[in-house]
């Protein structure tokens, strides 16, 4: 019996990673990496791994009544692709080198949610401004924007993993917003909220919020100006985009950026670089712990019943 | 039954390398490396959540390649393929279209469809518009552009037909297949036979699984690793500020595409979010030109093709995107 040293290698990496997967669920740290909509597929894959290891063990030993065949099955293909029979070679060294480094750093180093800097590279006001623009363009159709609402968000629960809301609860839900004196953006609806209050912050105009999220601030902004948002996560981390209002205190504001606050207030509307958008005028504000889940999601609706 | 002894020892080895994998990540919760700068710890996040988001997607595809090689036959395949070139490439582009797939899960399944003799302009197609077009993609930018179904068509069509167009381009560029592996012998790595029974091929499928994976596993870690670090170090707002008039924005959306390396599924409500900056032929750049090339996938494909095809490749595709595009400009 003879063992393959690369092949068991091999072995070794395809365990990890179902290994790595399986804690990053158990920890639910997996949250900090993609949307929990997600969580099945990934789970998959964790199996895939599994499946993918227990067969290369089979070819880590070498017994004695299988080795005639093994030669043969070696020389056939000498210029197949790479079995992981030819001979460690730097090349090969570097390139297993590369596919243990995720599972170095996955290990050992702490994963972090996204924060203000982030937002700043990916252009976070742009895209506050652009939703707030598109809003002005779509009222002048009413009908199309009611539709837009329905199918635009899709969301999901980050604390119960009750990912879904059914079509009639959700459009009660649209319906209640513009009645609603005083709206409390929980993490679920978050998103939502949001682009309710977006497309119709001219009716929303002198209604109450409650909403949490954390400081983000633009160079241009007025010292009793912040905005506070969260990170929208459609499918993993890496295409979160910012989500949040513009706020303005009644005194000059001295919180860090990525601060977590909860604040309440009032919506009214004003102009940042050339659009009409709403503007929260904080009435009270206090500091609040990270929540364990930071970002929020899209909602899911059940569009079948 | 009495089990034999090879098989005892497989057990074994299997329960004792459990037992050292989950002591070994169970321990370095206490070994953690903190005090680095916080970039750092963001840019490990993002590239983790690439890799975590794209791998059951590849490893589908990896065990999709491993079925070709093991359960389908050149000969079948050659049956299935039109003579005509203009056929097959119109075939090869319904097929990708109606097959659900990543842009780096179709990867491997393309490169064993060539080496299984399928032409290189027929894979081609395949390759484009698998992960262009698919239900899922179509879902998702209809819901990301709201009432806009017309974003969703024409992704869609403009996609399919450049799809076509640059296949019909390979065809007159390219006769030989462009694989790396310069012998055909990648196709005699076991001979589909009548001999082997079904739960033998399916072992086989499964090795042939893990050895694409491991061929390709590292050009998609060294792709997700540029993304995010594209993510964490270079501004949007930098490339924003750029885009100014239908064509440079046009550019800069394309750019965008290829270095965010987005999966065709997501990447929707991000181009939706940049509707209002760019003018819509930015942002249907953007749509049509990141699901066919990215920097992950240009990475994958570095794997299985001739490095001067890849180049070749992907500077055809891009200019036929902002050709075709910039055309559209001017007619509508």
């Amino acid at each position: 019996m003879k063992i393959n040293g690369q092949q068991l290698g091999r072995a070794i990496i395809l365990l990890f990673f179902t290994v790595f997967i399986y804690q990053l669920h158990v920890s639910e740290d997996i949250l900090k990496l993609i949307n929990p909509k997600y969580e099945t597929l990934s789970k998959i894959g964790a199996g895939l791994f599994l499946l993918l290891f227990l067969a290369q063990m089979h070819r880590v030993f070498t017994f004695q009544e299988k080795e005639d065949n093994h030669q043969h099955h070696h020389y056939a293909h000498e210029h197949s692709h790479d079995h992981g029979d030819q001979p460690l070679t730097l090349k090969k060294v570097i390139s297993y080198i590369v596919i243990i480094f995720p599972l170095f750093t996955g290990i050992l180093v702490p994963l972090s949610s996204l924060d203000a800097s982030i937002a700043k590279n990916k252009g976070a006001t742009l895209s506050i401004t652009n939703t707030a623009e598109n809003s002005g363009k779509e009222n002048v159709t009413p009908n199309e924007e009611d539709q837009q609402d329905v199918i635009d968000h899709n969301a999901i629960d980050p604390n119960i993993y009750k990912n879904k809301i059914s079509k009639k609860d959700y459009d009660q839900l649209r319906d209640n917003v513009v009645n609603q004196s005083h709206i409390m953006m929980d993490d679920t609806l978050f998103s939502t909220y949001y682009q309710e209050i977006m497309q119709n912050a001219q009716q929303l105009e002198g209604i109450e919020v409650t909403l949490a999220g954390f400081v983000y601030r633009e160079a241009d902004f007025s010292p009793q100006q912040l905005v506070i948002g969260r990170f929208l996560v459609t499918h993993c981390v890496a295409d979160a985009s910012l989500i949040g209002f513009l706020t303005e205190f009644d005194q000059p504001m001295t919180l860090d950026d990525n601060t977590w606050v909860e604040i309440t207030g009032t919506i009214t509307l004003t102009e940042y670089q050339g659009a009409e958008l709403p503007l929260i005028q904080v009435k009270d504000a206090h500091i609040i712990e990270e929540p364990d889940q930071p970002y929020v999601y899209p909602v899911n609706i059940e569009i079948i019943e | 039954m009495k089990k034999s002894v090879p098989s005892i020892i497989i057990d074994t080895a299997i329960l004792l390398l459990f037992g050292m994998v989950v002591y070994v990540t169970g321990f370095s919760d206490t070994y953690k490396i903190n005090g680095l700068s916080n970039h750092f710890y963001q840019l490990n996040t993002i590239f983790l959540s690439i890799l975590i988001e794209a791998l059951p997607f590849v490893l589908i595809g990896v065990l999709i390649a491993g079925f070709i090689q093991m359960f389908i036959t050149e000969n079948q395949l050659k049956k299935w393929i039109p003579k005509n070139k203009y056929a097959a490439i119109f075939m090869s582009c319904v097929v990708g279209g109606l097959f659900p797939a990543c842009e780096c899960g179709i990867v491997p399944i393309v490169r064993r469809l060539i080496a299984k003799g399928v032409p290189i302009y027929a894979g081609v197609g395949f390759l484009l518009t698998g992960p262009l077009i698919n239900p899922i993609v179509i879902f998702s930018t209809y819901m990301a552009f709201g009432n806009d179904l017309e974003m969703a068509i024409l992704r869609m069509g403009v996609g399919f037909s450049i799809a076509l167009i640059v296949a019909v381009i390979i065809s007159f560029l390219f006769k030989s297949n462009q694989l790396k592996t310069t012998s055909t012998s990648m196709t005699s790595c076991h001979h589909v036979t009548n001999r082997q029974s079904f739960l033998d091929k399916t072992g086989k499928t499964l090795i042939h699984a893990v050895d694409e994976f491991f061929d390709m596993g590292k050009y998609l870690i060294i792709g997700a690793l540029l993304a995010s670090f594209v993510q964490v170090y270079v501004p949007t707002n930098l490339l924003a500020s750029i885009g100014d008039g239908e064509i440079t924005s046009l550019v800069v959306m394309m750019s965008l595409a290829y270095l965010l390396s987005l999966c065709s599924e997501a990447d929707a409500f991000i181009g939706a979010s940049f509707s209002t900056i760019f003018p819509r032929s930015a942002v249907l750049g953007f749509l049509v030109y990141g699901p066919m090339i990215d920097l992950k996938n240009t990475l994958m494909m570095l794997s299985v093709f001739k490095t001067k095809f890849v180049i070749i490749f992907v500077g055809i595709v891009s200019v036929t995107v902002f050709l075709i595009i910039s055309l559209l400009t001017i007619i509508i």
